[in-house]
């Protein structure tokens, strides 16, 4: 899972330095989103830039829970790419494939983290131009990693996950 | 002038030392919680008992323990198999070779577990509270006291673990039983107004176990100050888990074990 986390940025970072692979259509939008997973609900902001039909967006999170309510930082960084298949005036309509990684601490001992990597597809829809709302939909798979104590090691244990998605954005 | 006051009442929020609960064992309620949507086993599993048992910091386990028509002992929470299971019926009104083809209705389908078939090794230093179910839920009958005890006898083996065996009964009549048998026995309470009677008749009782919200922090006390022991249970948000943590019970049986953690510490 963490080498596909890898291989994901490293796509990232290549679609954004040939970003003109796509076409000369470009935006790119700056979002404030909430979310929610097994895990938490999160809020943090997004950076969504467009090309043509593609988009790749990443964001800075935390968990509202975790970190509000029991002043726990359970920060979480995403990176998700698509492609518009429907594209009116206003709205767009796209299937998307996405990462997410995600960690806070729990105790004060030795090995104190649990990391969460997510995976996840489905699909985003958009709605507005300089100002917009979006929304998505993705099921995937979730993997906690976390040192068990019994093993001695660290261990990863993998379960089916949801994430749903509002956001509002700003065309910059 | 507003600055002032904000500036004290910031220095005196920031030294307001966050209360030692060290001495509060943490212990997971059907190892995992029950109906928890981050808990990626289901409760009473395998699976689920070595994943919180590995979390640093974990004390122990809470199982439902349901006796089989043969004598063997399942871990299992509800009263009839089908609300969890693939499986029909209720426990005690089958045998080991039925009850050994059940698997929980989740993507794991993780297998109806055994009591005598966990890996023990993962109890070392552990606290194991076994909530012991006296009634067949399919027919009203009892199941066997005696048949219960004797198929818990294996468990004597795990003493070198430094295993802490602490069995919860809901029914009085096996109290002395149990105590005879060389366990520690918990009950549960729902009022003040039983516990005086409890601790008259049977003064052989540990501890008692009790939901957060029906006991008061000064009423714990009280019954602390008998020689008690308090296991509070049914918390899971970290406003009531810091909540049933202030009463400084001597175990909290948490449906969060890592949120539990965070408070604690």
């Amino acid at each position: 899972m963490a080498k596909f986390g890898y291989f994901v940025t490293l796509l990232f970072i290549f679609l954004l330095s040939n970003s003109s692979l796509f076409g000369q259509e470009k935006s790119t939008s700056l979002g404030l989103v909430f979310s929610v997973n097994r895990l938490d609900f999160f809020n943090g902001l997004e950076l969504r830039h467009t090309s043509n039909k593609a988009f790749i967006s990443g964001s800075l999170e935390y968990g509202i829970n975790r970190s509000l309510f029991q002043s726990r930082i359970f920060p979480k960084t995403t990176l998700g790419f698509g492609w518009n298949v429907l594209t009116t005036e206003k709205a767009t309509l796209a299937p998307m494939a996405f990462y997410a990684f995600s960690f806070y601490k729990v105790s004060p001992f030795e090995h104190p983290y649990h990391r969460y990597h997510e995976l996840y597809s489905g699909i985003q829809f958009t709605y507005g131009k300089t100002w917009g709302v979006k929304s998505s939909v993705l099921g995937g798979s979730i993997t906690e990693r976390y040192y068990s104590k019994i093993e001695n090691s660290q261990r990863g244990i993998g379960s089916i996950g949801y994430l749903l998605y509002l956001g509002v954005y700003h065309e910059l | 002038m507003n600055y002032k006051i904000l500036c004290i009442a910031l220095l005196l929020f920031s030294c307001n030392k966050k209360k030692n609960f060290n001495e509060v064992l943490v212990i997971g309620h059907g190892a995992t919680g029950l109906e928890m949507t981050n808990a990626f086993y289901h409760y009473n599993t395998a699976e689920g008992i070595e994943y919180s048992l590995g979390i640093e910091g974990c004390d122990g386990v809470e199982l439902d323990l349901q006796m089989a028509k043969d004598g063997t002992l399942w871990l299992y929470h509800d009263s009839s198999l089908e609300s969890e299971t693939n499986g029909n019926s209720c426990v005690p009104n089958l045998n080991k070779e039925e009850l050994q083809q059940v698997r929980y209705k989740t993507l794991k389908k993780e297998k109806l577990v055994r009591l005598d078939a966990l890996n023990f090794d993962v109890f070392k230093h552990k606290t194991l509270f076994l909530d012991i179910r006296h009634l067949n839920a399919c027919n009203g009958e009892f199941v066997s006291m005696t048949k219960m005890i004797e198929s818990l006898e294996f468990l004597k083996a795990y003493a070198y673990l430094d295993l802490r065996v602490i069995c919860i009964l809901g029914y009085e009549n096996w109290i002395e039983a149990f105590d005879s048998a060389g366990y520690e026995v918990a009950f549960p309470i729902y009022d003040m107004a039983e516990v005086e009677q409890l601790n008259v008749n049977y003064p052989m009782i540990s501890g008692y176990i009790m939901k957060n919200k029906a006991f008061s922090k000064s009423e714990v006390e009280e019954i602390k100050s008998s020689g008690k022991k308090i296991f509070i249970f049914e918390v899971r948000s970290p406003k009531g888990i810091r909540s049933a943590l202030k009463k400084s019970p001597d175990a909290l049986i948490t449906d969060d074990v890592k949120a539990t953690l965070i408070e604690k510490y």
